[in-house]
């Protein structure tokens, strides 16, 4: 029996540079930051000033009302995310496949608007009168459960917590359950919607977070200046394919996930990463030469930066050039990677690097934009310390 | 392509446990067999005039009891309850599988977590904190990091994974009421893959608090039975009428078996199979026909190399709901045929209540206890035959059985089954 | 009467309901709402009329109706 490989064939994303791929290309290569003064609510007694925010979404035009009115936002933006993956992927999800398709999904803290509606009601009105969505709207797997049900997918499916890594580790499961067989098609991303007054004092309270009012100076990943982790929402979801069914369907291939790998050590030091990469690079059968860019967790905190840059230069030397998204998204936590995986094949396919961000280790004025990339990195790191690293190749 | 002589097996070698009847194993499973319920009513939920007035709760834990003097307990003292009951069972089941620090390559041992809904109790007080007790909007005060690791499901995972130097894989799942079991399972096919030799699988769940009362009982969730309260949860009895909230966490060492036999481990027994799915049906109810569950009942046992007949016990999800203990019956029903009559059936939660995810962990705790003591506990206060229930669900009594091979099934919100068959430890498979 | 039934019907289309699925023939609980939306359907009545309803498994749109005028509820 061949050995089974994973290929992406879908992509969809609602987040703070673009509703769509096609928006959120443009906003990367035209340097369009997402990250504005937050305006969802008002930040006058909360520490959070600026966030990368979603506009101008409707989400009426992706998600049916019935279901709209039972859910929260970070359920609306995976179900968006899905629906135009799977648009992008051109596959119906059918009686023959529903049961090996997969939906994993990384979500750090469910629906912030229905936790705060949930304890208002409570407290306000009375027990009686909280309303029947909580219990089905607010955990994280909600996104999961309506995806599932929208599209009628009933493979094997899961939804992890796990901080920055949240994202990482649905990507990590879900190619692995098609890589053992369990699944033949997966949907796996990741969801996130923390901009609620409770939701930016929760992730305020990590410690990790800019509290800067200045757009401009806000996000800037492995930059001695920086203020900290700017907050993001958004989701997306990648369809992740067993190779030779997408190859019988004639699929567009955006590219292939080689490698994988996750570890978790001290927070602190770099060894933990540099094992990870290496681990992923082992399996994917590249050496670090042969990776052309990397796409790192690179998220603006400097003690993250610091010790993620130590161990690239490990590895891959000074002249490996990174580009880092999250500079003008925010972090999107359970989306983030996801997006970075986003990022790293639309820069395959347009062959192409965006400028705005771009991010060499010894800083050169000009140096080619233009040119094929066949082999990227992306790595994710938590703030205690796990680690996940994926390689992904176009087979083009 | 299934080649047995090579398949890696999974063994079960370390257990943790932080239940409303038992702090440690041996107390779980005496009471366990004795059918002895510790559901209370609460004075909090009938103060708050909700339909349900009844919990189980954990008594007498003090991590000091169970960690040493040192940066892991200092830590965890100061996180939600969930952290330290996850912690706490996570230490524990290491050192019954005599698991310490320095006696492991840490590169061969990751960790799997689980919860439904983490630090919710945590995170309902510091909203109150923060809004004047809910009557005002909320004004930030610094209120510190354990509200964000709240709601990090992953933090007793890596609180563990860095006091044990532990350097394997380390995620979290957050799959409601399936999540433990999913948490062995994915652990379980973790081994399995070669990718790690040792692996923690841990559910921990602590939601007793106003909000989640007021959550499930608004839609109708949890047990309004009448009669004692300690009866009140009632798996399969025709009076059932919802479940009974509850807390508790457990951890299993799961571990590649030449490892587990190279280091003299005790052996508690082993993953045969784990199977999961969606039933895209809807997010709490289901639907008249059990496919999806016998789907899944099915696929374990195929991915097992199993038939019906192997199974000799079922440690049911049994919640006590009207609609949950029905469909499960209409699925055994339906996955074995004859022999569902046959197959003794019980469901722990009639004792210690439902626990979210940690509930099909104990259910697999309960499920060794069986291997060991060749017992099945009893469903407690099944009383009432339901003519659509008509199984063998122990009633009331413990029933002497040899337990060779036992199924354990789970089902929660979302739309999620996940099933887990488990064996008696043999040599030979 | 009329009132409550323009309340009721906004309701449903508020929650997303088909207007072609209300119909006073049609069972609540079943046809038009599963059990989650009809804890809540009972709830904003409950916040709209400060009445608490008991709608039985079989109670049709209609019969709803017949009940709120029978007792002068609305």
């Amino acid at each position: 029996m061949n050995k089974r490989r994973v290929v992406i064939t879908g992509v969809g994303t609602v987040n703070p540079c673009g509703i769509g791929k096609k928006e959120f290309w443009n906003s990367i290569d035209q340097n369009i930051s997402g990250i504005e003064k937050i305006t969802r609510f008002d930040t006058t007694n909360t520490p959070i000033k600026i966030a990368g925010q979603i506009n101008d979404l409707d989400i009426s035009k992706y998600v049916v009302k019935r279901t709209m009115v039972k859910t929260d936002t970070f359920t609306h933006y995976a179900l968006a995310a899905t629906k135009m993956a799977l648009a992008d992927a051109a596959i119906d999800i059918s009686q023959e496949n529903s049961n090996r398709c997969g939906v994993f999904i990384g979500n750090n803290s469910g629906g912030w608007e229905i936790c705060e509606r949930g304890f208002k009601e409570l407290y306000n009105d009375g027990p009686e009168y909280v309303n029947p969505w909580q219990a089905t709207a607010w955990f994280p797997t909600a996104a999961q459960g309506y995806i599932s049900i929208e599209h009628g997918i009933k493979g094997f499916s899961k939804t992890f917590i796990a901080d920055r890594v949240s994202g990482a580790s649905a990507l990590y499961f879900g190619l692995q359950s098609i890589i053992n067989g369990k699944n033949d098609l997966a949907l796996i991303g990741g969801t996130e919607a923390p901009l609620s007054p409770f939701g930016t004092i929760c992730y305020h309270e990590s410690g990790e977070l800019s509290i800067s009012t200045d757009i401009t100076r806000a996000s800037l990943p492995f930059d001695e200046n920086s203020t900290g982790i700017v907050l993001g929402e958004g989701s997306t979801i990648l369809v992740l394919e067993e190779y030779e069914k997408a190859l019988q369907r004639k699929a567009t291939i955006y590219g292939e996930l080689t490698g994988w790998a996750m570890t978790v050590g001290n927070a602190k030091d770099s060894s933990s990463l540099e094992k990870c990469m290496n681990k992923a690079l082992v399996k994917s059968g590249k050496t670090s030469k042969e990776i052309g860019l990397i796409v790192p967790e690179g998220n603006g905190n400097v003690v993250s930066d610091k010790r993620e840059l130590t161990a690239i230069k490990k590895i891959f030397g000074d002249q490996i050039e990174i580009i880092t998204p999250k500079k003008l998204t925010g972090h999107l936590y359970g989306a983030s990677t996801p997006t970075d995986i986003l990022t790293a094949l639309l820069v395959m396919q347009e062959e192409k690097i965006p400028n705005s961000i771009y991010k060499n280790l010894e800083y050169k004025e000009d140096f080619p934009r233009q040119r094929e990339i066949n082999s990227i990195l992306v790595n994710a790191s938590s703030r205690k310390g796990v680690n996940l690293s994926f390689v992904l190749e176009n087979i083009n | 392509m299934r080649v047995g002589v090579f398949m890696k097996r999974v063994v079960i070698t370390g257990i943790g446990i932080i239940a409303p009847n038992g702090n440690r194993k041996e107390e779980y499973w005496n009471n366990l067999f004795s059918g002895k319920s510790f559901i209370k009513e609460d004075p909090l939920m009938v103060n708050m005039g909700i339909n349900s007035t009844v919990n189980c709760t954990i008594n007498d834990f003090n991590i000091d009891d169970f960690l040493p003097k040192g940066s892991l307990r200092q830590e965890a003292k100061g996180q939600a309850d969930f952290i330290q009951y996850g912690v706490a069972a996570g230490v524990e089941a290491l050192k019954d599988s005599a698991i310490s620090r320095n006696s492991i390559c840490g590169d061969d041992v990751g960790l799997i977590f689980s919860s439904a809904i983490g630090g919710t109790p945590t995170i309902e007080k510091i909203y109150r904190d923060l809004s004047n007790q809910g009557k005002n909007d909320l004004v930030y005060q610094a209120v510190g990091e354990h509200f964000y690791n709240a709601g990090m499901i992953n933090y007793p995972a890596i609180l563990l994974a860095n006091e044990y130097n532990f350097t394997n894989i380390c995620t979290s799942i957050s799959t409601g009421c399936t999540a433990g079991l999913d948490a062995i399972g994915m652990s379980y096919e973790a081994i399995k893959s070669g990718d790690v030799k040792v692996m923690l699988a841990g559910a921990s769940e602590a939601p007793l608090t106003e909000i989640t009362y007021a959550t499930l009982d608004i839609i109708n969730a949890l047990s309004v039975a009448k009669g004692e309260p300690h009866t009140r949860s009632r798996p399969f009895d025709k009076t059932r009428a919802g479940f009974v909230i509850s807390e508790g966490s457990a951890c299993l060492v799961l571990e590649e078996l030449g490892h587990a036999l190279a280091r003299n481990a005790t052996i508690y027994g082993e993953v045969l199979s784990y199977a999961s799915n969606n039933n895209a049906y809807h997010m709490t109810n289901l639907s008249g026909d059990a496919t999806p569950m016998v789907n899944v009942i099915k696929q374990a046992l195929t991915e097992g190399e199993l038939t019906t007949s192997d199974i000799d016990y079922i440690n049911a999800h049994g919640s006590s709901t009207k609609q949950n203990d029905l469909y499960e019956t209409n699925a055994f029903k339906s996955a074995f045929a004859k022999e569902a009559y046959q197959i003794p059936i019980s469901s722990t939660k009639s004792m210690i209540g439902h626990s979210l995810s940690s509930a099909s962990m104990m259910g697999v705790i309960s499920t060794i206890g069986s291997f060991i003591y060749e017992k099945v506990h009893p469903t407690a206060h099944l009383e009432i035959a339901d003519e659509s229930c008509d199984l063998n669900y122990v009633p009331q009594n413990v029933l002497k059985k040899k337990v060779k091979t036992g199924m354990v099934t789970a089902s929660g919100f979302g739309g999620i089954h996940s099933v887990g068959v488990f064996r008696k430890y043999q040599e030979k498979r | 009467m009329t009132k409550f039934k323009e309340f009721i019907k906004q309701y449903f289309i508020d929650l997303g309901i088909e207007e072609d699925e209300i119909e006073d023939n049609a069972y609540i609980h079943g046809d038009i709402l599963d059990s989650l939306e009809m804890v809540d359907f009972i709830l904003e009545i409950k916040k709209n009329y400060n009445i608490d309803l008991e709608i039985s498994e079989d109670m049709t749109l209609g019969e709803l109706y017949k009940l709120i005028q029978k007792n002068k509820i609305a």
